[in-house]
């Protein structure tokens, strides 16, 4: 760009400076010089009249009195005296020639010049011929009655014309004055050009330079760089643009400076308040962990003793209040549970361990230990959507202890504040971007959940319904726990609820591994074609199926050489690679995706080695290549040629082995 | 008595008056000058001729001076007519000259040449002649000796109307002791003609002729001439002005007294004298021509001398 900004002012102030000065001097030159020609042109011709008239009048009475010899002497007079004359001819009235001196052969064809008898001037490209008559200047009065002349005098004689005088003029010394007018008009212009060349490249310079400077000072500044100056040597006419923008740089500097130590104290004083308020909600945690962990063995020993107590003998009158403290007692193991379960999953001491499992197996084991309470209150428990025996069982991709708690939290929640009616328990599969689904739901008849406090209803520490906070009730953690955990595993918990009717809590999981695998309706296409290279024939047949099921297509090569042979041919390179690290011939991998990845930069490629061998995985990561490890199973490659293919890791899928 | 006697004086008176003025001497003759112009020397000449007359004889003529147009048509014929140059001279010529009692005419102020062109075919009654302006060949031979005693050839350059004076100029130039050389102008050309004439002559004497000597040639003549420091005598006083060295002519009162002689021998009942060359001429010189040929001439001198 600063080359052409250049060439292009430099080439304006240039054009603007040379331009008129060109203009002016050649046209001032072509006018001159046209003028000067004709103005040459002329004289000569003058000048050759001037001659002609001067021996037509010398040879007047030569020509009357015939006198060839004298004519002949005026000729040569004339060729002598002057260079320019290339011929001078003498003629009669008649047109006879009485006298000729030199060269005129510029009078061939000229012969109606000489019988006009008139004054007469023919321009040729070589020269100019004049002719110029001879006439009677002296005439004298002689005619009266003495000899009767006036009446009777013969016309022939009386012509005032005697003869001719043709001079042939020579171009040459005209031509050569044109030359060197010529030069010296060109020379003279071309010096004047030159000096206004000079001037306006100075002029340029003086310009351009302190202009590029300023330019280029401006951009740095643009681009963040305010220590950036501009001189102030080259500045020149320049000079005030100078001090403008060096003003202006330093200003911006200051104020930046001034900006930058305000933000760092405001950054430095939120982050102290973060720190602070971290470090307060941090200590809250552990205080809790600890409170409640402490809490647990006394409570845990005071069941113990309880349900001792209650199995023991009692008074009729004590079987109620045991009882009754058996009551308090597991409510307040519940609310530890929560509490400590809550603060567990703060703390995230515990990431969610992922796994695929059947769903249906969970709910029914949920369900079956909530049956008592939901009998206990007459209100009638379901589950429904799950697959009859014979069927496929739905498997879900998730933690299955944090599920479970989910569950129990939701159902127990239903069965809680559901007087009459039923709560029914629903999993069923759909579709969804990225993979299948399935939907948990939970219905129930109960009092239904206003609109305005759904949101809040997922807020630690808020029940509704419970103003009076019964002890009974829980603390109201229950549905805080449900989200964090939601939270924590990568999925969402929502509410939909119509007051007075009931309400219906839900929360999505992904599909099992091989529920997607086997089902290819419910995956997203495999993107492309996919190069494998492996020496291993059976390794290449399984990938290449798996993949053909996938969707995608595959190109198999044995070796190195194959690969990239395969490679050239398409029409477009294949997207991926997945080559193994060990190839035949010592071959190495990694090697040939390095090899791969020059040729073709749009090619993802993942390696495939042993994963025992940490040099391997050493020489995997610091050549960039995601690796998996043998045995490959089918999922995690379907989830690494996702990842590769999109950039973007499939929903709850591991990480790659990039470490 | 008294009253017959009265009355036959006044029938006396009467007669006398009517029939006496015929009675008491003879009737004038009618003359007409006819001009060729009415200007100049035309003018000149009736005029000296009617003085010339006058002088010798008043009262013998009556006079009408006019230029010939209006005379042309003019009734009755006059008994005399003078012409005064050669326009007139041609227009009376055709009218008078065949007629049954033609007037006398005399025609003045004219070349030979042009007078015997009027006369043509014409017969030549005694009551016509010329008063011309050519002086006769001994006359300007005898001139020519006078002024260049020291000449041996004289040149003439003739041309169509002057070639049948040749052979007079040449008798009477030889009588005065002169070689005579003739070029034709009118054949050769006017220029190749002097140039011929003037390797071989001392002086060249102009005849007139309109087809040699006239405005066209005269400078190419004297140029021609001066270079060769060969004198010209021309006819003329304009030919004196323009370079000749002298001329022989006849001023236009000359001319008229000659004719005044010539028409009183009309008047008086004898025939005209035939054409002739006045008695009077005057000889010309160009000074500055003399001296540049180095000759010294003295007009007074030739004039007397001459005859």
């Amino acid at each position: 760009m600063r080359p052409q900004a250049t060439s292009s002012l430099r080439a304006r102030i240039l054009l603007g400076a040379l331009l008129p000065v060109t203009l002016v001097a050649l046209g001032l030159t072509v006018l001159l010089l046209s003028r000067h020609f004709v103005d040459l042109t002329n004289a000569l011709e003058r000048h050759g009249e001037a001659l002609a008239r001067q021996t037509a009048a010398g040879s007047e009475f030569a020509i009357f009195a015939g006198n060839r010899v004298l004519l002949a002497t005026l000729a040569q007079g004339l060729m002598r005296t002057d260079a320019d004359v290339l011929g001078v001819a003498i003629k009669d009235a008649s047109g006879v020639t009485l006298a000729q001196e030199g060269d005129l052969s510029l009078l061939n064809g000229a012969a109606p010049l000489l019988n006009s008898q008139s004054h007469m001037i023919r321009r040729h490209a070589h020269g100019t011929v004049i002719a110029v008559p001879v006439e009677r200047l002296v005439l004298l009065e002689v005619d009266d009655f003495y000899s009767e002349t006036r009446a009777r005098t013969d016309p022939a004689t009386s012509a005032k014309v005697l003869g001719m005088v043709v001079v042939a003029l020579s171009h040459r010394r005209l031509a050569q004055q044109r030359e060197e007018i010529i030069w010296t008009a060109a020379i003279l212009a071309l010096l004047g050009i030159g000096l206004g060349g000079a001037f306006a490249i100075a002029l340029a310079r003086s310009i351009t330079r302190p202009l590029l400077q300023a330019t280029d000072v401006v951009a740095r500044i643009g681009g963040g760089e305010l220590g950036a100056r501009m001189s102030h040597t080259s500045s020149g006419p320049l000079n005030p643009l100078a001090v403008g923008i060096n003003g202006m740089a330093s200003r911006l500097d200051a104020m930046q400076d001034d900006l930058r130590t305000q933000v760092a104290e405001a950054t430095a004083g939120l982050r102290r308040q973060k720190e602070t308020a971290e470090a307060a909600t941090a200590a809250k945690s552990r205080f809790l962990a600890a409170a409640s962990h402490d809490l647990r063995q006394p409570l845990h020993a005071l069941g113990l003793f309880v349900s001792r107590l209650s199995g023991a003998a009692l008074r009729k009158e004590d079987v109620a209040v045991v009882a009754r403290i058996e009551d308090s007692v597991a409510s307040l193991q519940s609310l530890l549970e929560d509490l400590l379960d809550l603060s567990r999953l703060d703390q995230k001491e515990n990431p969610p361990a992922l796994e695929d499992f059947d769903v249906g197996k969970l709910l029914r084991h949920v369900c079956r230990r909530l049956v008592p309470i939901a009998e206990r209150k007459h209100l009638e428990l379901r589950l429904r959507g799950l697959p009859h025996r014979g069927q496929r069982v739905h498997r879900v991709r998730s933690d299955p202890r944090l599920l479970e708690r989910v569950m129990l939290n939701l159902i127990g929640n239903a069965l809680r504040y559901t007087e009459h009616g039923t709560v029914l328990v629903a999993c069923r599969r759909h579709r969804h971007p990225g993979g299948g689904r399935c939907r948990l739901e939970v219905w129930d008849t109960g009092r239904g959940i206003p609109a305005d406090r759904q949101a809040d209803i997922f807020e630690e520490y808020v029940q509704i319904g419970n103003d009076e906070r019964g002890r009974g009730k829980g603390l109201g953690l229950g549905l805080a726990i449900c989200r964090h955990i939601a939270t924590a595993l990568g999925t969402t918990i929502g509410l939909r609820s119509t007051p007075g009717h009931g309400s219906v809590f839900w929360i999505d999981l992904p599909l099992g591994e091989d529920e997607i695998s086997l089902n290819p309706a419910l995956r997203p296409p495999l993107p492309g074609t996919v190069l494998i290279v492996s020496e291993d024939s059976a390794s290449l047949d399984g990938i290449t199926q798996v993949i053909a099921a996938w969707g995608g297509t595959a190109l198999g090569a044995p070796g190195r050489d194959a690969a990239l042979r395969l490679c050239r041919e398409q029409a477009s390179p294949p997207l991926m690679a997945i080559c193994e690290v060990q190839l035949a011939e010592k071959q190495n991998g990694i090697a040939l995706g390095e090899e791969l990845r020059r040729e073709f930069p749009a090619m993802s490629i993942l390696l495939i080695g042993a994963s025992d061998a940490p040099e391997i995985k050493a020489e995997a990561r610091h050549a960039g290549f995601p690796m998996l490890g043998k045995p490959v199973l089918p999922g995690r490659l379907r989830a690494a040629l996702q990842q590769l293919g999109t950039g973007k890791p499939e929903p709850g899928a591991m990480p790659l082995d990039r470490d | 008595m008294g009253k017959r006697w009265i009355m036959a004086t006044a029938l006396a008176c009467l007669c006398l008056m009517t029939y006496g003025r015929g009675w008491a001497a003879p009737v004038a003759p009618v003359a007409w000058i006819a001009l060729s112009e009415s200007e100049g020397a035309y003018a000149e000449t009736a005029a000296a001729l009617r003085t010339a007359l006058a002088r010798r004889q008043p009262g013998t003529v009556e006079w009408l001076v006019a230029p010939w147009k209006e005379l042309e048509s003019r009734q009755p014929a006059p008994a005399y007519v003078v012409t005064v140059g050669t326009a007139a001279w041609m227009g009376a010529a055709s009218r008078f000259a065949d007629a049954e009692g033609a007037p006398v005419l005399l025609a003045t102020l004219l070349p030979r040449a042009s007078f015997e062109r009027g006369l043509a075919a014409k017969a030549r009654p005694r009551n016509i002649s010329a008063v011309v302006l050519d002086h006769p060949a001994t006359r300007q031979a005898q001139l020519v000796r006078l002024a260049l005693p020291d000449a041996r050839v004289a040149g003439l350059l003739l041309g169509p109307e002057s070639r049948v004076l040749g052979p007079a100029f040449r008798n009477a130039l030889s009588g005065v002791g002169l070689s005579v050389m003739v070029e034709d102008g009118g054949e050769r050309g006017v220029s190749a003609g002097l140039q011929a004439l003037l390797e071989s002559s001392d002086l060249v004497l102009a005849i007139p002729d309109p087809a040699i000597f006239n405005s066209q040639t005269i400078a190419g003549i004297l140029s021609s001439g001066y270079r060769r420091r060969i004198p010209l005598i021309g006819f003329s006083p304009a030919y004196v002005k323009a370079g000749a060295l002298l001329a022989l002519y006849s001023t236009p009162q000359q001319v008229g007294r000659a004719a005044a002689d010539a028409l009183r021998e009309a008047l008086a009942g004898r025939p005209l004298p035939a054409p002739h060359a006045p008695r009077e001429f005057t000889v010309t010189v160009n000074q500055d021509v003399a001296r540049s040929l180095g000759l010294s001439l003295d007009e007074s001198t030739l004039n007397s001398e001459l005859h």
